[in-house]
């Protein structure tokens, strides 16, 4: 245990997200010893997974929560498939005047689950993303890296799939939405909906 | 793991499918991400990376049929192999760079062999990260995981260490395969012969 805390490097130098390469890479020979520091760590409290049984990991430090980059940074390195929808994708547009509680993500996997506080994920099915490519119904410009609904097809997606927070509907600047792209996005979900 | 067939053989080859699938499916959602964001006006830089993602997924598509051919004993896999002979002394080697996450805002394309080993490490570290949450809950809640199942999870992480360390061919070998069969893909797909599948679901 001695010579394993010798060779750890400490909590403080590692980044606020990492994985276990990253601290396999700043352990010596092939990082063998990466699992016993990481679930020491985990065990004190100071770091935790993204979600389960995922190899991301991010320091918990009290009076500093994750801010909205680092936390989209952490869920696109666990889930690939990381799109934001909903209320969340029309506030940071602003074309809701309601801000969200919570960051509403849609994902490709059946699992759900996630540490992080304020950070809700939805399955979308197969067939979601290849929409998303046949309409553009992402927004150009993104969230801080991560890929995100454009305002007219979050609010499409919430319509189909009724599971992600959205603001009222006196809460939308239905000016900013383009009528045709709203019902393109409709139509195109269509074949997705779920059966409710 | 490429000439003798054993039982052990065997459960290495069917974990380095499965490593190739697990890898597949996330370079999968990354290109759809990737190609949607495209068609919606996303920066240019997207592009190369959806380039280099697609050559990934290419090259990981070939050697998975090789792996697969493998398990299932197809003669033309013999044929490959000496044919591989034949040709490695032809092909100098190469040591590629390794590719950094989120260094730079464009990836650079890895080698075959790279690619390969990256799956594979990627399995290990899902496995690790399982194996975490595991003792992690068996610890905080005594009861809500066994030992059996943790047990059963070390076995498989154990496997997974071997195939990365172990059961790797030679570089350019791997490159050789995934090369050839890459080509007979496309050929196959020019013709429209079914083209062999990895079990990935397409995002």
């Amino acid at each position: 245990m001695i010579q394993l805390d010798a060779m750890a490097p400490s909590l403080d130098s590692m980044p606020k997200i990492f994985s276990l390469s990253d601290l396999k890479q700043r352990l010596p020979g092939e990082g063998d010893s990466a699992l016993d520091v990481t679930l020491r760590w985990l065990e004190a409290g100071v770091i935790r997974q993204v979600a389960p049984e995922r190899p991301v990991f991010y320091r918990v430090i009290l009076g500093e929560p994750l801010s909205e980059a680092e936390a989209l940074q952490a869920l696109t390195r666990t889930f690939p498939s990381l799109v934001v929808v909903g209320g969340s994708a029309l506030w940071r547009q602003g074309v809701s005047t309601q801000q969200d509680s919570r960051l509403e993500c849609a994902v490709a996997e059946p699992v759900t689950d996630c540490n992080l506080s304020h950070v809700g994920l939805h399955h979308r099915p197969a067939g979601w993303w290849s929409v998303m490519r046949q309409v553009g119904g992402l927004s150009a410009e993104g969230c801080y890296g991560a890929a995100m609904l454009s305002p007219e097809m979050a609010v499409a997606d919430a319509a189909a799939f009724r599971d992600v927070w959205m603001p009222d509907r006196d809460g939308i600047d239905w000016r900013r939405l383009s009528t045709a792209r709203l019902s393109t996005s409709t139509e195109a979900l269509l074949p997705l909906r779920p059966v409710h | 793991m490429t000439s003798s067939r054993s039982p052990s053989s065997d459960s290495l080859n069917g974990l380095a499918l499965e490593a190739v699938e697990h890898r597949l499916q996330a370079l999968s959602e990354y290109l759809a991400v990737y190609r949607a964001g495209l068609a919606s006006g996303v920066g240019g830089w997207q592009w190369r990376q959806a380039r280099v993602l697609h050559s990934d997924i290419a090259r990981l598509q070939a050697w998975w049929w090789y792996l697969s051919s493998l398990q299932r004993g197809a003669g033309w896999v013999r044929w490959l192999n000496k044919l591989s002979r034949l040709l490695l002394p032809m092909i100098p080697l190469r040591k590629d760079k390794p590719r950094r996450r989120h260094a730079a805002r464009t990836m650079r394309r890895l080698g075959s062999h790279s690619l390969v080993l990256r799956a594979y490490v990627t399995l290990e570290e899902d496995l690790q990260g399982r194996l975490l949450t595991y003792r992690l809950t068996a610890r905080q809640f005594p009861g809500r995981i066994s030992e059996g199942q943790i047990e059963k999870l070390e076995v498989r992480l154990g496997q997974a260490a071997l195939l990365r360390r172990d059961c790797l061919p030679e570089p350019r070998h791997v490159a050789i395969c995934c090369q050839l069969l890459r080509a007979v893909m496309v050929l196959r797909q020019g013709l429209g012969l079914p083209l062999p599948a990895a079990r990935v679901v397409e995002p």
